[in-house]
Formats: structure tokens, C-alpha cells, sequence
């Protein structure tokens, strides 16, 4: 059985096509004015990739900010769910999800089947989340994607006081004025980052293994900022920001079960 | 019908129009409308819908968003209910708009009366006191006499209207009609503003007619597949909560708010004490004092064994606290809550409101998450 995982997230669209136990291909664009095209777009590349077509999926569910904008999805369910699915799929073990996507973070608790048992959001603003790490590498003339590994150079503790995305852009400006070197900056900001998720975190109770996803996983610093904040067993899987997509496959496979 | 009642009762400017009495304005169920109405006064709570930011000049902006948004309401316009307010001292930032109202808004009757947090017999002598010093400030400040007989009417009157409410609350859960959440909650919302008489028989009219009207509904009902939801909180601003709750698959059973059944849950037994005690402020006192409580009324213990009993009484799945944000009163003992209710295996979820209309992305997402949540763990 064929089916599709759709995540339309804030910054990238993703899908997934997954064939009874095997991830047969994906796909990761960024969102862009026309979404609906977009979307399509995506899974189109993804079915070309796998050599399949439309008409073989057997479901197809969405999750992610816009999901309900997926107007031949069989089902829209929350990215929370989906994430769950996702992490217990990839890393059974897995009792905590720490999501952060691109406009907003995510804790989720789950039990030895991937349900929810309770989950805890934030997204009142860009604090926190991989938008406001792309806001800081803008500013210290870094790629995003370069951010983990320049910050492991560093030597030096810088403290970010400020986590509001705005007021912690001109801490970064007067920092670099200042001659501070920019992975000890950069380090400091997955401190404050990790600061925040974890405080967030501490909400509900943290059980090991603890599995991240979203993009911000891949971001190495961060990962290790992380792991040392929350002195806990860490699961980072390979592809960290296609577990939504994927949560949403397994969503779409039980579906199809169901029935 | 429906549609014509919800129309007539919540357009607030027709609503204003039919008050012919001077308005007396009210911001907390522990307002005795009752001593209002024999005042000879309409009792109108107001239920803002005015950014709160715009009070930000006058009042902190980490302050209570209701209480921000009831003065931006009122200043710097002609409103009709800016003169007179009682305001009860249930919370600091009801204080504070105390404060903010007399030295900002003015007004002619600013009356701040204190509400005591328990209810033993010195707390009700206590609040029964404080009672009798509003009459006495109303027949000072407004040369009037309030007369035994027009209290016992005004009890009698704000009976009928939560007896009614109570009755289609009834309805309404048991889904014997087509009313949803949202427009139960409208129509609870305006026994609060409408001229109370004229509504009673409106609401009166309107449950018997929905009665025959949905007859055939009483055995097609769908709630035993609907996950039971306990919403508590304080004030309900947002409606189209509620909306996103059945949306999804929700039925709400208990609305634990004082927008909702905190309002009309009890009466005041009338007939009965009327002999033995001859003395409505005590009925008064002693009916505020013993209603369905806010959360300010009770400590965690007493809080906790409450929020067991609805749910063991309305066989609720999943309880969702819906405060309004820097609310210290109502999050203070929420983590504690939330970890006995785990133990329950009863799901919790915590949403913030901020006094400003339309739901969001954020607090969808979350209700869906719920929802989703109490279906898997069936």
C-alpha cells in the first residue's frame, strides 16, 4: 500500500511518500505566496521520485499550519499528532518530542504506541524557533545551515539576554561591533534558544529518550546546546524535519486501515 | 425562531436601546443585580469589545486584558454605562479598574464592594453588611428608598432568568435540541445586558418553542460519540471557542465560567425562607456566597474536589482552562491541577485568551491537538 504524508509548516512545505514500512522518497521546498500550486508542486516531485502516480496513493493526509489549505486530502490532522506518530515510527523508545519548526516549538509527551498523553505550544512569536535563528544568521552574515558547526568553534561564553527576535538582532549588531568573534555569538544563541525550549519543556514531565524534529535539529550547536541543558538521552533522527510529513503518512496509512 | 431570538438578543446597540431605565454597569457575578433592579436601575455586565491595548496609557500592558479592555471602552467617548458601575473587589486588577474608573472615567455612582472569600456565618453577616452599606450609598447618593418588596421582586425576577437558562442548559447538554455551544453561550450572555423582565419572557417563549419545534431530535442524539468536554476558566470573551470545540468533535458539558453555568447554576430558594427569614439581603448574601464558585472563592483542595465532582457527575473526558492572561488567580495552582488530573488519566489543556475576538491559527491547532488526543485514548 502506497500513501502520502503532506506537512505544509510555516517556512517549507514537505512531502512523503511511504510504502508499507519503507520511506520511499521525500521531499523539502520552501512556502512561497502560492501555496496551494506549491503544494502540488511538492508532491508531484516526491511521486517522480518514487516512480508512482497520484492515482496509486491509497490516502493522503495533511498536517502543518496549512493543512486544511490540501483540498485532496483525505484527512487534515494537527502537526502534534503527526510528530508523535513520526517520532514513535522512527525511534520507538521515544517518550518526548521537542519539535521546533520554523515559527513555533513544540513539546509533546507520548506513551509506547506514539499517542499523544499531553503537549505543551509555543508560538506567540518568533522567539525560539528556526526563523529566528535564519534572523541571526542574516545578521552575522552566516548560511542558517552553517550555524551548528561555526558555533562548535567556539571558545569563549557569550550570555543573549534578549529572545525577542527583534531586540536580540541589534544585541548580535552591537556584539559583532563590539569584536566579539561570531561562533562565540552564534553559541550563545542556541544557549538562550535551548534556555527557552527547556523551560517550556520542564512543563510537562520529561521522560527519556527524548527525539527532536523540525529543521532546527539539524542545526548541530543546537542539538548539543540542547543536550546539555536537558541532561537527558537525546534521539536526533537523520531527517529530523520530514517527521511531521511522515506522522502524517502513518496517519493516512491507518486510515486506509480502518476502513 | 432561533435565529430571529440570538439576532434580537445580541446586537448590542438594539440592546441598549430597549434599556429605558438609567444604566447601572456590573463587571463580576458577585455583583448582586438584584439590589440594582430594586434600585430602579438596569443591571448591564459589561462584556467589552474594544482592544484592550487602548487602555495601555492608563493600565499596565500586563494587566488583566478584560479588565483593559472594559475601560478602553469607556474612555474618551460617550458611552451609557461609563456614570454607574459596582465594581466587587473579586480579584487586584478589579481594584485597579476601580481606581483607573474614578480617576480617569469620573462618573456619577463608582461603588467598590468588598466580597469576603469563604462563606462561614461570619462571612455571610459579613458580605450581608457590605450589602446594606450599597443600599445606603444608592439611597444617599441617588434619593431613593429600596423598599423590602421591590428586593424580593428583583430576586424573584433574576430567578426566573437563571431558572430558565438552567432549564435550557438541560436541553441543550441532553441535545434534546438543536442549540450548539456558541448559542447557548449567546444567549446566556444576553440575560446579562438585556432588560431582565422582556427577556424572561423571551427566553420563556423560546424554550417552549424550540421544545416542539425539535421534537423528533430527542432520539437522534450523537453524544455518546462526542468526547465530553469541561471548559473552566473566567470569562469566556471568545465564543468561537466554543465553535472550534464542536468543530472538531467536542460536545461541551459544563461550561465552568461565569459567563456560563457559575451564572445561573443556582437560584435563591425563595418560598421557603421567606418565612423563616424575613430578610432578603441575607438571601442575597448568603445565595452569592454558596453559588457555583469562581476560582478565587476556593483554595486548591476545595478547587480540586469541584472540578472531581463535575467530572465525575458529567462523565468528562478532557478539560480544557480557558483564563485570560496574568490572570494570578486562575493559573497560580494550575500546574498542580493538571499533574492530579494526569493521574486521573483525565487530558488537560491550557489555553490563553486576550480579550481580543476571532480564534486564532494557534488556539485551533491546539483544540484540534486535544481533540484529537481524548479520540485516541477512546
Amino acid at each position: 500500500m502506497t500513501v502520502a504524508g503532506l506537512d505544509v509548516g510555516s517556512l517549507t512545505i514537505k512531502t512523503l511518500i511511504l510504502e508499507d514500512e519503507k520511506i520511499k522518497s521525500f521531499t523539502i521546498i520552501p512556502t512561497g505566496a502560492d501555496v496551494n500550486k506549491l503544494i502540488r508542486d511538492c508532491l508531484e516531485m516526491t511521486l517522480k521520485k518514487s516512480g508512482d502516480n497520484f492515482k496509486n496513493l491509497s490516502s493522503i493526509v495533511a498536517t502543518g499550519y496549512g493543512r486544511i489549505n490540501v483540498p485532496f486530502a483525505d484527512k487534515s490532522i494537527t502537526e502534534i499528532t503527526c510528530h508523535a506518530l513520526g517520532a514513535n515510527w522512527l525511534n520507538p523508545e521515544t517518550r518526548t518530542v521537542i519539535d521546533i519548526g520554523g515559527q513555533d516549538s513544540k513539546v509533546i509527551s507520548i506513551d509506547k504506541n506514539g499517542r499523544v498523553v499531553d503537549f505543551i505550544m509555543n508560538d506567540k512569536c518568533a522567539a525560539g524557533t528556526g526563523r529566528f535563528l535564519e534572523v541571526m544568521a542574516q545578521a552575522l552574515g552566516v548560511k542558517t545551515e552553517e550555524l551548528g558547526n561555526e558555533s562548535l568553534k567556539s571558545k569563549k561564553k557569550i550570555t543573549i539576554s534578549s529572545m525577542c527576535t527583534v531586540f536580540a538582532e541589534s544585541e548580535v549588531i552591537s556584539l559583532v561591533a563590539e569584536g566579539c568573534a561570531k561562533e562565540d555569538i552564534i553559541r550563545g544563541l542556541h544557549k538562550a534558544i535551548s534556555n527557552r525550549i527547556c523551560s517550556m519543556a520542564c512543563r510537562l514531565r520529561l521522560e527519556n529518550i527524548i527525539t527532536l524534529t523540525g529543521g532546527v535539529a539539524k542545526n548541530t550547536g543546537m542539538v548539543q546546546a540542547l543536550k546539555k541543558r536537558l541532561k537527558a538521552k537525546v534521539f536526533v533522527p537523520e531527517e529530523p524535519q520530514i517527521v511531521g510529513a511522515l506522522g502524517a503518512a502513518i496517519a493516512a496509512r491507518k486510515i486506509v486501515y480502518s476502513e | 425562531m432561533k435565529v430571529e431570538f440570538l439576532d434580537y438578543i445580541c446586537h448590542k446597540n438594539r440592546v441598549l436601546e430597549t434599556i429605558k431605565k438609567p444604566i447601572m454597569g456590573w463587571v463580576c457575578t458577585y455583583t448582586p443585580v438584584e439590589i440594582i433592579i430594586a434600585a430602579g436601575f438596569h443591571p448591564y455586565r459589561i462584556i467589552p469589545s474594544t482592544d484592550p491595548s487602548l487602555a495601555n496609557s492608563y493600565l499596565d500592558s500586563n494587566f488583566c486584558p478584560y479588565v483593559r479592555s472594559c475601560l478602553g471602552e469607556v474612555l474618551g467617548k460617550e458611552s451609557e454605562y461609563a456614570d454607574n458601575l459596582i465594581i466587587v473587589n473579586s480579584c487586584d486588577a478589579m481594584r485597579r479598574l476601580y481606581d483607573a474608573w474614578r480617576h480617569y472615567v469620573q462618573g456619577t455612582f463608582i461603588y467598590l464592594l468588598d466580597l469576603p472569600r469563604d462563606n462561614s456565618a461570619k462571612d455571610i453577616q459579613y458580605y450581608q453588611d457590605n450589602l446594606q452599606s450599597l443600599i445606603d450609598g444608592l439611597e444617599e447618593k441617588f434619593k431613593i428608598k429600596i423598599s423590602e418588596d421591590s428586593l424580593y421582586q428583583a430576586i424573584s425576577v433574576c430567578n426566573k432568568t437563571r431558572e430558565l437558562l438552567a432549564e435550557l442548559f438541560d436541553l441543550y447538554i441532553n441535545e434534546k435540541v438543536s442549540l450548539s455551544a456558541v448559542e447557548f453561550l449567546q444567549i446566556v450572555k444576553g440575560s446579562m445586558s438585556f432588560p431582565q423582565e422582556e427577556y424572561n419572557g423571551l427566553l420563556k417563549k423560546f424554550v417552549k418553542g424550540v421544545k416542539i419545534e425539535d421534537k423528533i431530535l430527542s432520539d437522534d442524539s450523537q453524544i455518546e460519540n462526542k468526547s465530553k468536554i469541561l471548559i473552566t476558566g473566567t470569562i469566556m470573551d471568545d465564543l468561537s471557542i466554543a465553535e472550534v470545540i464542536e468543530d472538531y468533535g467536542g460536545k461541551i458539558v459544563f461550561v465552568d465560567m461565569c459567563t456560563g453555568n457559575r451564572y445561573f447554576q443556582n437560584q435563591i430558594p425563595l418560598k421557603t425562607s421567606k418565612k423563616i427569614n424575613n430578610n432578603p439581603l441575607r438571601l442575597l448574601a448568603e445565595y452569592y456566597l454558596s453559588k457555583t464558585p469562581c476560582p478565587r472563592m476556593m483554595n486548591l483542595e476545595k478547587r480540586w474536589e469541584y472540578l472531581l465532582k463535575i467530572i465525575k457527575e458529567n462523565q468528562v473526558k478532557g478539560v480544557i482552562f480557558y483564563n485570560l492572561k496574568f490572570c494570578d488567580t486562575s493559573f497560580f495552582e494550575l500546574p498542580i491541577i493538571r499533574e492530579r488530573l494526569q493521574k486521573h488519566k483525565i487530558p488537560s489543556l491550557c489555553l490563553e485568551g486576550e480579550f481580543t475576538s476571532s480564534t486564532s491559527g494557534r488556539i485551533k491547532t491546539r483544540i484540534q491537538a486535544f481533540l484529537e488526543v481524548l479520540e485516541f485514548a477512546g
